[in-house]
């Protein structure tokens, strides 16, 4: 049985009147998922993690944990009373402290100030209430157990020795696992993470992706991630939730995203993809690349002029001259593949990845066959 | 094969020493006939160019002094009255204006709208009208009409306010004080080696900062010293049969109070107008400082489930910091110079005294030299010593 960790309700975020940034937006997330937020920039992913934390207030919907409602219109939780962590793109590392200090203000805040008694008496963690404390396995901690927390953060994460650097002493993927740790330090109910690898090269980023979701899935932690790097989303997340302008578009498990997009949006966005546009009669589709009978024809129903998804490795080389002849506009070699991007004969461009034996250069006529899995289209957009 | 050597115009390090030896003995120049034309006048009217005449007898008096002060008292010991009357000035206004300062910059961040209002008006009014002027509303329109002796203000506590100053308790020494206070500095110097001892140690476990002591302990430990030195000084008492110090209360004797210690409306004037203008500026400099500090440094903070407070303490704080040392210790240095003006309100601080003294030895020279030089290094000292506060923020950083 999955449950429910944080579900968003309708949610609406504008900064200047009639432009939502967040557009009617529902999620649930369950718990001991790592949840992906994938959009182009500019969409309103950082906003949507921005009104998760509490940063900013929503204009309508609302936002719930644990059954609790934390924002809606004119009732926001604060964000330092929500136990959820964050992890923010540029890290947000304390330069005036070290590494061990930048962690354990995660969990030693509280005992850190000993300041305003009332405030303690007002929270729900620490002296009065430390017996609640203790069962939310935070604060109340002794100075031992608190050190021992530490060393299995640090242990966990892989910062072991690094406790006494500053943050400008260590290295970029270094500062990203001190962020991380950080974030888990309080025990977050839910971790945010807001484009945590667009920081690092390509070789580390591929690294401390791996290490992240290990660290994610060893202390069974909620998160939500943020990215526009497909790569990384595919790779890291049990869900993705494709977002554009502000609205989702599909939510699921990563190969259903791939194989099954549920918008010409992200099908366009989601792995490599050209289209071409096609004509259905009957249970098929009319292409340029030949006729081909559509799956499901539900899909297609009422639909006449419509797109048809074509992947780079929906094409094959045909050298019995059966196919469709196109020609050559660009190479991308690929290591085993190559990309070509050809030209149709009407002129449309598709993208193909064919063996790396055929040594075609731009102008080259080559014969290609279509052969999807599945005809995936969409009604043609108006030009 | 050797080149030829370039021409002496075309030898850079030529022209750079021509140039500089030019510049020297232009210098050198301008200040010997400065130096000489003094010399010759100063000799013309018959005046000496020495500090003898500190030693003489000043023949004056002074409203009001620290040190011990009659017109029997040398020039020098007037001029010296003058800087510890400046010194109390401005150690007073520098210390209150920060603390004012650092409330009204925090406050103009505040996200209560009366707040940030009413610290934004201060700032704006307080520091866009003259100290000059300030100096003298102050002086003339609120601490010379306050109400006549016979009928000052009693605030609680004791404290009496007139248009002849500000009367106040004070402790009052007896026959214990003087054994109470080494009982006190032995105390509190053991404390501080204890303390640093234990830190010490602390360290050397590899403790860090934030496992600092748990609430519980910190105030344990504060009841407990408090509870201590409260029952030491009940046994003190109770064995000696007197309290460790008196307090001396100002009463109306006469034709003036008795008692207790008071300022006069001048000093009154003067700190009050020199601190609010002060804090104005410092106050622009603590929200300068705060802004500085990146807006995500707070947002992380938050997510960490600290507090705005605890927030504004432990990560805003620290880092600005780094930005508000040395713009304040601009301002103190300001506000030290500043306190020059008293000579507009009749505070007898080193300017007015130095003047006095001009106006009855007619050793101007001298007299200026040395009111420079005091200036100079009261300057250097602050500089100083906030360059070693600044170097502890300094070390950390990006």
């Amino acid at each position: 049985m999955m449950d429910t960790i944080l579900e968003i309700r309708t949610l609406c975020k504008r900064f200047e009147p009639g432009q939502w940034v967040i557009d009617n937006l529902s999620l649930t997330v369950s718990r001991g998922s790592l949840v992906c937020v994938l959009g182009p920039s500019g969409c309103g992913k950082t906003t949507l993690l921005r009104l998760i934390c509490g940063f900013e207030t929503p204009d309508r919907g609302e936002v719930v944990k644990e059954g609790e409602v934390i924002s809606r219109p004119g009732y926001v939780v604060p964000p330092e009373c929500r136990r959820i962590g964050m992890v923010f793109q540029d890290y947000a590392l304390f330069p005036h402290l070290t590494v061990a200090e930048n962690v354990g203000f995660g969990f030693g805040a509280s005992k850190l100030t000993g300041l305003l008694p009332w405030r303690r008496l007002l929270s729900n963690r620490g002296w009065p209430f430390s017996r609640a404390a203790a069962r939310h396995g935070e604060s109340g901690l002794k100075p031992d157990d608190l050190r021992e927390r530490l060393a299995q953060l640090f242990e966990l994460t892989g910062l072991a020795g690094l406790e006494r650097r500053y943050p400008h002493e260590i290295s970029g993927g270094q500062q990203q696992r001190v962020a991380l740790a950080r974030a888990l330090a309080h025990r977050p109910h839910l971790v945010l993470l807001d484009e945590p690898f667009s920081n690092l090269d390509a070789n580390l980023r591929r690294r401390i992706r791996d290490e992240v979701r290990i660290v994610l899935d060893r202390s069974r932690t909620t998160s939500i991630l943020v990215t526009h790097d497909q790569e990384e989303a595919m790779n890291i997340a049990d869900r993705i939730a494709v977002m554009n302008e502000g609205r989702l578009e599909q939510v699921g498990p990563p190969e259903e995203i791939l194989h099954r997009p549920a918008s010409r949006f992200v099908a366009g966005f989601v792995g490599q993809s050209s289209f071409i546009p096609g004509h259905i009669s009957g249970e098929s589709v009319d292409t340029e690349l030949g006729r081909h009978p559509l799956q499901k024809p539900a899909i297609g129903a009422g639909w006449t002029a419509v797109e048809v998804l074509v992947r780079p490795n929906y094409l094959q080389h045909c050298d019995n001259g059966h196919g469709t002849i196109t020609h050559v506009a660009d190479v991308a070699y690929q290591g085993t593949q190559t990309l070509y991007t050809l030209v149709l004969p009407s002129g449309t461009r598709i993208q193909a990845a064919l063996p790396g034996y055929l040594t075609l250069s731009p102008g080259d006529s080559v014969s290609v066959r279509f052969r999807p899995p599945e005809i995936i289209c969409y009604p043609a957009q108006k030009k | 094969m050797n080149a030829p050597d370039p021409p002496l115009h075309r030898n850079p390090k030529f022209l750079r020493g021509a140039a500089q030896a030019v510049f020297a003995l232009v210098f050198v120049y301008l200040v010997s006939a400065m130096l000489h034309n003094m010399v010759v006048e100063l000799d013309k009217r018959n005046l000496p160019l020495g500090f003898d005449f500190l030693g003489q007898p000043a023949g004056f008096t002074i409203s009001e002094t620290i040190i011990p002060f009659d017109d029997r008292s040398a020039y020098g010991w007037a001029f010296l009255a003058g800087i510890v009357n400046t010194l109390q000035v401005s150690g007073l206004g520098i210390v209150l204006a920060t603390t004012i300062g650092v409330i009204v910059g925090v406050s103009r961040l505040s996200k209560n709208f009366l707040v940030r209002t009413l610290a934004t008006t201060y700032v704006e009014i307080l520091r866009n009208i003259p100290l000059l002027v300030q100096l003298i509303v102050w002086y003339t329109v609120v601490f010379l009409n306050l109400p006549p002796l016979r009928r000052s203000l009693s605030l609680p506590g004791g404290v009496q306010i007139n248009n002849r100053g500000v009367y106040f308790p004070w402790f009052a020494a007896n026959d214990q004080t003087r054994t109470w206070l080494m009982v006190c500095a032995v105390a509190a110097l053991t404390g501080a080696v204890a303390w640093w001892r234990v830190e010490r140690r602390r360290r050397a476990n590899g403790a860090i900062r934030t496992e600092g002591r748990s609430w519980a302990q910190s105030w344990g430990m504060a009841a407990a010293w408090m509870l201590g030195s409260v029952a030491f000084i009940t046994a003190g008492w109770a064995l000696t049969g007197q309290p460790p110090f008196g307090m001396d209360y100002p009463v109306l004797k006469g034709f003036n109070f008795r008692g207790g210690a008071s300022v006069s409306p001048e000093f009154a004037a003067l700190l009050t107008g020199l601190t609010l203008y002060t804090a104005a500026f410092i106050a622009e400099v603590v929200r300068a400082g705060i802004q500085a500090v990146d807006k995500g440094q707070g947002e992380a903070a938050a997510a960490l489930g600290l507090g705005r407070l605890q927030s504004l303490r432990h990560v805003i704080l620290p880092q600005a910091m780094r930005v508000i040392i040395p713009p304040m210790v601009n301002q103190y240095l300001n506000l030290t110079k500043n306190s020059s003006l008293a000579v507009a309100i009749a505070f007898p601080d080193l300017v007015a005294v130095g003047n006095t003294i001009i106006n009855q030895s007619g050793n101007a020279v001298q007299m200026m030299v040395l009111i420079m030089g005091t200036y100079l290094v009261i300057s250097l000292a602050i500089s100083w010593l906030m360059n070693r506060f600044n170097q502890r923020f300094r070390l950390a950083g990006r």
